[in-house]
C-alpha cells in the first residue's frame, strides 16, 4: 500500500478534498443538469409514447371508420337496389295496367263499333224490307185491282163467310 | 126533368111498337117523336135509333152486319144473307157498302167485330210479314 502510495505520489489529504469537490460538483450537476434533464427527457418520452399511443389510436379509429364507412355504402347500395327494384316493380305495374286499360278502352271501343255497325245494318235492311214490301204492296194492289176476276172473288167472300160463326 | 138515357127511350119505343100494326106503328112513331121534342132530346136521335136497333134485333134474334165489298154484289147478296143466317142461326139485317180500296174480297162487321177477308188486308198481312 505505502508503495503504490509512493509510486503514484498519492496525498490522501489532496484525494479526500478531490473526492468531496467531485461529489459537490456531482451534487451540483445532479441538481441542475440531470435531474431537469432526465425530466425534460421523462417527460419527452411519455409524449412519444402519447403520441404513439394516439396515433394508433387514430389508425384504429380510421379502420372502425374505413369498415363502418364501407358497411353504410354497402346499406346504401342495398337500399339503393330495394329502391331500384320496387321502383322497376310500380313502373312495371303501372305500366302494365296502362296495357290493360288501353286493351279494355279498344276493346270496348270495338265492341262499341260493332254494335254500332250491327244496329245501323239492322236498321239499313229494315228500311230496304219496307220500302221493298211497300212496293210490293202497291204493285200487288194494282196488279190485283185490275186482274181478279169475279170467280176469285167469290171464292174469297165465301171463304171469309164460312170463318165467321 | 130527369135525364132519360138512349137505351131507356129505345126500350119503352119497343114495347109499344112490338104488336102493332103499320098503321099503330106510326102514329106511335110519330107521338115518341113528340115526346122527345117535349123533353128536349130530339139531338139525342141518333143514339135513340141506334139502341132501337141493337134492342130490336136482340128481342127479335136478329143480327145487324153490315158488309163492305169492293165492287156492287147483288146477285150475291141473297146467298150471302143466307150463308150468314145458317152460321149464326139468326135472322140478319144486311147493310151493304161498296168501297173499292178494298180490292176485293169482303169485310164484314156486327156488333163490335170485324171480320177483314179483304184483299187490301190480305196484302197489308204480307207487307208486314216482309217487314
Amino acid at each position: 500500500m505505502d508503495e503504490l502510495v509512493k509510486t503514484f505520489h498519492i496525498d490522501w489529504k489532496l484525494l479526500i478534498a478531490q473526492i468531496v469537490n467531485f461529489g459537490i460538483v456531482l451534487g451540483v450537476l445532479w441538481y441542475f443538469a440531470f435531474k431537469p434533464l432526465m425530466k425534460v427527457m421523462n417527460n419527452r418520452t411519455h409524449d412519444i409514447e402519447k403520441s404513439l399511443k394516439n396515433a394508433e389510436e387514430i389508425e384504429k379509429k380510421l379502420k372502425e371508420a374505413e369498415t363502418t364507412k364501407e358497411k353504410i355504402v354497402l346499406e346504401a347500395k342495398k337500399e339503393a337496389q330495394i329502391i331500384m327494384e320496387t321502383v322497376h316493380k310500380e313502373s312495371d305495374k303501372a305500366r302494365e295496367e296502362k296495357i290493360q286499360a288501353t286493351r279494355q278502352e279498344v276493346e270496348q271501343i270495338v265492341s262499341k263499333t260493332k254494335v254500332e255497325i250491327a244496329a245501323e245494318k239492322d236498321k239499313m235492311v229494315k228500311e230496304v224490307k219496307a220500302e221493298v214490301a211497300d212496293l210490293i204492296v202497291v204493285a200487288s194492289s194494282k196488279i190485283l185491282e185490275k186482274n181478279i176476276d169475279k170467280e176469285s172473288n167469290k171464292k174469297i167472300i165465301n171463304d171469309t163467310l164460312n170463318k165467321v160463326k | 126533368m130527369r135525364d132519360i138515357i138512349p137505351k131507356k127511350y129505345a126500350v119503352a119505343l119497343y114495347q109499344l111498337i112490338k104488336d102493332a100494326d103499320k098503321a099503330k106503328s106510326s102514329e106511335i112513331t110519330k107521338s115518341f117523336v113528340a115526346t122527345l121534342i117535349k123533353n128536349k132530346d130530339v139531338n139525342k136521335i141518333d143514339k135513340i135509333i141506334d139502341a132501337f136497333s141493337q134492342y130490336y134485333n136482340q128481342q127479335e134474334n136478329r143480327i145487324k152486319i153490315t158488309i163492305t165489298t169492293a165492287s156492287e154484289i147483288t146477285e150475291q147478296l141473297e146467298g150471302i144473307e143466307s150463308k150468314l143466317k145458317d152460321n149464326f142461326g139468326k135472322d140478319i139485317e144486311l147493310i151493304s157498302k161498296v168501297d173499292p180500296k178494298i180490292i176485293g174480297g169482303i169485310i164484314l162487321k156486327y156488333g163490335d167485330n170485324v171480320a177483314d177477308g179483304s184483299i187490301r188486308r190480305k196484302v197489308q198481312l204480307l207487307a208486314k210479314s216482309l217487314k
